[in-house]
């Protein structure tokens, strides 16, 4: 059995429902990722598990024990805060003191275990600090530190790095994984960035409209979508829309392989850009097309070309490393191929 | 969360307490007894045909339309250029600062030291005085609210105007004089009923044959307690509501003066 | 012309009213405070602090004074204690009536003082509500106006809006997450107040507290007419110097210094609140 189990969670606001219908498991010790874009109901249900929100319907059971209507400060969930929510009159120890106190730990082993707490952030020399005297990154960790002082059942996190810029954020990235590791805490994660969700999570659920439209590995969530909106949502994509004819997609004047195609019906086609590749003369591909280079941008790993067709518009990544980018000019005319496997496809709704 | 019971239940005690005082002037006003005394007797109009009869009060109340419709324009006039000039940066700070430095001063010592001066040169008990004392009192709150008001205009705007080939003037009167409209109404309505409410320092300038209504409410409460003084302040509070619920609608009041 | 030019001459208007209007009321009213007065009454124009040393050897001085801050006090932390729960419901509620509870709470501002003192007369007469209702129950009546107590309720209840104000202002810092955070790491209601929400709110506590002080030091309407000739404060004691005694100049001195020592008071509460903030 899971270690956090959400059943059939539901929740509106003035009628408008924020929260669907979400059922999610959360093995002992692992990282869940809640990925979508604003207003898809993820940071509610974040709230809901915290027993910051009441849910309308639906149960949350951690270890077996229905905590549903358990009001959040009998629940034991560490929750950073995406403001981080740092007590203004408190010092760091303090901040992560707070929570120990608040279980009735003794003087001695909170004090102990303050030390420990800040240590594991990286932060003993800053314990007499005010969080404005902190900079952002500081207070995420202190943020951190006192959420996991209270050896919460679950640790939740809600966009826990939107406030850092781009470098520190990828920096915490890494250091938050491996405190969650070390300390074997079981999380989830609400976040609107995909590269964070698929760096850190075991799985992510990618949600649309309140509800998860899809729950798997990283991996599955990039490779197999299983909706256009994950499709669409995560990573980039060429994309064009046809209509199956003889076990192939017919879109403009080319013609797709793709694999387990029904016998008729109008689909959606979604290929990575990396998936593509431009062809020299002689080369074959199980699909070719052909377009004229309309822009090229450096980016450093790869050259993001935009290729017009009779298809429509749509992204190249070039890998950058063998230097072919640089014979590239706009207007050139190119022909682009990719393996059949490589094509997403999804029934037009 | 929601928003803990017991705190709507102690907020719900203080607002029993400031409303409770207002409650009973209402039901004061109807009362049918010549005294003061709770449960009235019984329920009338009498007070209120008392009122209209009484020749004092309606003397002493149109007084205190005027001279709060005097003072109105007059702090508008004047107060308008300083609000102008402080919402741009303009004025040293030391000015700002003397603006709303009335508002920080007792009425009462202001009034005494407004006697003292005005004594002398035989204003007391005349409009000249009595305008001018109501004047300091208002200016504040008009520089104030019309500072804020025009301080929230985009600050581009007059440059753009000029640009356009406005003169400053011009400017001025097509673009940021319309746009602050609502705050000069405001600002307005907030002088009329301060001035219209005033009374601590009106009742060193008034006499026997100019006084304000507020002063005639006050000595007529200092020497009798019957129902007289509630019929007009319910007779008021209507007014000042449909007033402030009229310009509400207007310009928006909330707007205007900033989130309460 | 210069920019400041141009900001000087729109000021004119206004600091030429508060010239004539403002500070040279404050000049000659300071003026006056350094004249005597002789034994007939008779105003002696001078230029001592003879007006003042009377005034300080005087015992009635130092009773009313002591009398006037004890007062202001009381007056001033009854509002406080009631308007702290009525402040922080206007900050937290969701209501969509909120902008209407916010309006009712300063309502009592655009309503005469007289006519709530005619409102606590009713309520707190002898023959006002609180004794009705003491009647039906058989207990004896209360004298509560006409005293000190009538005093200290009605000027609780006129600065009680400000206060309200005053504390919604300063709870900017009060962010709901904060109160949230403290529940997650397991703090009850009891203790989220009282750790969180109390220090976080308690400078705009002082800064309300003290507003109605200030206020209700300096009100003289309802002392005047709640006080029932019998309550003796420095308001009331200035007017009664100006009106009816017509000694100016220790009506001046008592406003003199009166204004210093809330200057004083004033100044020392910015200094802690300054160092509070660091």
């Amino acid at each position: 059995m899971a270690y956090l189990e959400l059943r059939n969670l539901a929740r509106s606001y003035a009628g408008r429902p924020a929260v669907r219908d979400v059922s999610l498991n959360v093995e002992r010790g692992t990282l869940v990722a809640l990925l979508g874009a604003s207003g898809c109901g993820k940071t509610t249900t974040l709230r809901m598990v915290a027993g910051l929100e009441a849910p309308d319907a639906g149960r949350i059971v951690v270890d077996g024990r229905d905590v549903t209507s358990l009001a959040p400060h009998r629940r034991r969930m560490g929750v950073v805060f995406q403001s981080y929510a740092l007590f203004p009159h408190m010092d760091a120890a303090g901040n992560v003191a707070f929570g120990i106190q608040m279980h009735g730990a003794p003087r001695a082993a909170r004090a102990t275990r303050v030390a420990e707490m800040l240590a594991l952030v990286g932060l003993s020399e800053h314990a007499g600090k005010k969080p404005r005297q902190m900079s952002g990154g500081q207070q995420q960790r202190v943020a951190l530190a006192r959420a996991l002082a209270i050896e919460p059942d679950v640790l939740l996190l809600d966009e826990p790095l939107s406030a850092l810029d781009a470098k520190l954020r990828e920096d915490l990235r890494v250091e938050m994984r491996a405190i969650q590791r070390s300390t074997g805490a079981t999380t989830l994660f609400v976040t609107h960035d995909q590269a964070e969700a698929l760096a850190m999570a075991d799985l992510v659920a990618v949600m649309d409209a309140g509800r998860i439209a899809q729950l798997g590995t990283p991996e599955a969530v990039f490779e197999r979508p299983e909706t256009a909106y994950v499709a669409a949502f995560v990573g980039r994509s060429a994309r064009f829309s046809g209509v199956i004819r003889e076990s192939r997609i017919d879109v403009a004047d080319i013609s797709i392989a793709a694999p387990g195609l029904p016998a008729s019906g109008r689909v959606d086609v979604f290929v990575r850009p990396h998936r593509i590749s431009v062809l020299r003369a002689g080369d074959v591909a199980d699909n070719t097309i052909e377009g004229t280079l309309d822009a090229i941008d450096y980016t450093g790993e790869v050259a993001q070309l935009l290729v017009q067709s009779p298809c429509g518009r749509f992204p190249v990544d070039l890998a950058t490393a063998d230097g072919t980018w640089r014979d590239l000019r706009p207007g050139d005319k190119l022909r682009l191929g990719w393996h059949a496997a490589d094509t997403l496809w999804f029934e037009a709704p | 969360m929601k928003t803990g019971g017991v705190t709507a239940l102690l907020a719900s005690f203080g607002y029993a307490f400031l409303l409770a005082p207002l409650v009973l002037v209402g039901v004061m006003s109807f009362s049918a007894d010549s005294y003061m005394s709770f449960p009235p007797s019984g329920f009338s109009l009498r007070w209120f045909e008392a009122l209209a009869q009484n020749t004092a009060m309606s003397k002493a109340a149109r007084s205190s339309v005027i001279l709060a419709a005097c003072v109105t324009m007059l702090a508008l006039l004047v107060g308008l250029p300083a609000a102008l000039a402080v919402a741009r940066g303009q004025a040293p700070s030391w000015v700002a600062a003397l603006l709303s430095a009335p508002l920080l001063l007792p009425s009462l010592v202001l009034g005494l030291g407004l006697l003292m001066a005005l004594q002398p040169l035989a204003l007391v008990a005349t409009w000249p005085g009595l305008v001018l004392a109501h004047l300091v009192v208002v200016l504040p709150f008009v520089t104030r609210i019309m500072t804020t008001s025009l301080a929230a205009l985009p600050a581009d705007l007059e440059a753009a105007a000029a640009t356009l080939g406005a003169s400053p003037l011009r400017a001025f009167w097509r673009i940021t004089l319309p746009l602050a409209l609502p705050g000069v109404i405001a600002s307005a309505t907030l002088a009329f009923l301060v001035s219209f409410d005033e009374v601590v320092i009106s009742l060193f300038l008034v006499g026997p044959r100019l006084t304000t209504l507020s002063v005639a409410m006050f000595r007529y409460t200092e020497s009798r307690t019957d129902p007289l003084v509630a019929a007009v302040a319910v007779t008021l509070i209507v007014l000042t509501t449909l007033v402030v619920v009229a310009v509400d609608r207007l310009v928006g009041f909330s707007r205007t003066v900033g989130r309460v | 012309m210069t920019r400041r030019q141009t900001g000087v001459l729109l000021c004119l208007p206004a600091l030429l009213l508060l010239a004539v209007a403002f500070v040279w009321p404050m000049a000659i009213l300071a003026r006056m405070s350094l004249n005597e007065t002789a034994d007939t009454g008779a105003l002696v124009p001078a230029l001592s602090l003879a007006t003042y040393t009377r005034l300080a050897s005087d015992s009635f001085t130092w009773q009313i004074a002591w009398d006037s801050l004890v007062l202001a006090a009381g007056s001033a932390t009854v509002a406080t204690l009631l308007a702290y729960p009525m402040a922080l419901f206007l900050f937290r509620t969701k209501s969509r009536y909120r902008n209407l509870l916010a309006i009712v709470a300063i309502a009592p501002l655009l309503v005469s003082g007289t006519a709530r003192v005619i409102g606590w007369m009713a309520i707190l007469g002898d023959g006002g509500m609180i004794n009705a209702g003491l009647r039906l129950l058989g207990i004896p009546t209360q004298h509560l106006i006409n005293n000190w107590t009538g005093v200290r309720i009605g000027l609780a209840e006129s600065v009680m809006p400000y206060t309200v104000l005053a504390l919604l202002a300063g709870f900017g810092r009060l962010d709901h997450a904060l109160e949230e955070a403290a529940a997650t790491l397991g703090a009850g209601p009891f203790f989220r107040f009282w750790r969180v929400t109390l220090p976080l709110t308690l400078p705009s506590v002082t800064a309300g507290w003290m507003l109605g002080f200030v206020l209700a030091i300096s009100a003289f309407i309802t002392p005047h007419l709640m006080g029932g000739g019998r309550v003796f404060v420095l308001a009331t004691e200035i007017f009664d110097a100006a009106t009816q005694t017509l000694d100016w100049p220790a009506a001046a001195a008592l406003s003199v210094a009166a204004l210093a020592g809330l200057s004083a008071l004033m100044l020392l509460q910015s200094l802690v609140a300054r160092r509070g903030s660091v």
